[in-house]
């Protein structure tokens, strides 16, 4: 068993039961608050992934959180 | 094929933002209106052509009415929403809905948690002749509504 808390980063919009606030696709968030099953169905589900290894809430780069407009003809 | 598996409103949760945080609110709220979400377009004819020509622009901002019960006291949020609307240029002042409840896995539908304010305060009134509870409504707009699960 792993001694570092469990660590994902956001892949789809969530609200944390933990203080009610939403984060966005992107942010890196701590997940200790929930039994493993209940991680796992959210990674299933799309919604995190793992990101062991990086420190809460690392703001995403600018390559990474640039992303092509939308053209509207 | 099975049936989905339906639900009513029973069970749903409401939150307004109260500063930098939300705040379950669902002691007090009664209606929160169905928003719609639309898109820009347009449409000519031509002569060429047996259909009209289509063209697409922008997602609309949205406003979410909600509807709550009142009641006495600087602890009602109907303080939380009156003190948004009158602070100078608006509070931002964000709403979110949970049909299943807030709990984990349920869906969460929310207005922008950086960009939306109140446009509209219908403060409780009266009606001698009704004995109904007496209702206040609020409408918030926002430029995008997010679909987000509780985890």
């Amino acid at each position: 068993m792993k001694d570092s808390k469990p660590i994902y980063r956001v892949l789809m919009p969530i609200i944390l039961s933990t203080d009610r606030l939403m984060r966005m696709p992107g942010a890196i968030v701590d997940m200790s608050h929930l039994p493993e099953a209940s991680i796992r169905y959210y990674v299933d589900g799309g919604f995190i992934e793992t990101a062991d290894g990086e420190p809460e809430n690392v703001p995403q780069s600018i390559e990474s959180a640039a992303r092509e407009r939308d053209c509207c003809n | 094929m099975p049936l989905p598996a339906g639900m009513s409103a029973c069970a749903m949760c409401v939150e307004i933002m109260s500063g930098t945080t939300f705040v379950d609110v669902s002691d007090s709220m009664s209606v929160v209106e169905p928003p719609e979400m639309t898109r820009e377009s347009g449409e000519a004819p031509v002569f060429g052509e047996d259909v009209y020509l289509l063209t697409f622009g922008k997602r609309a901002p949205l406003e979410v009415t909600v509807r709550g019960v009142w009641a006495e006291g600087t602890a009602d949020p109907f303080y939380t929403v009156y003190l948004a609307h009158t602070t100078p240029c608006g509070a931002l002042n964000a709403v979110r809905w949970s049909p299943a409840g807030c709990a984990t896995s349920s869906d969460a539908f929310s207005t922008s948690t950086t960009n939306s304010k109140i446009v509209n305060l219908q403060f409780p009134g009266g009606d001698a002749s009704d004995g109904s509870p007496i209702m206040y409504q609020f409408v918030v707009k926002t430029p995008d509504l997010t679909r987000a699960a509780w985890a």
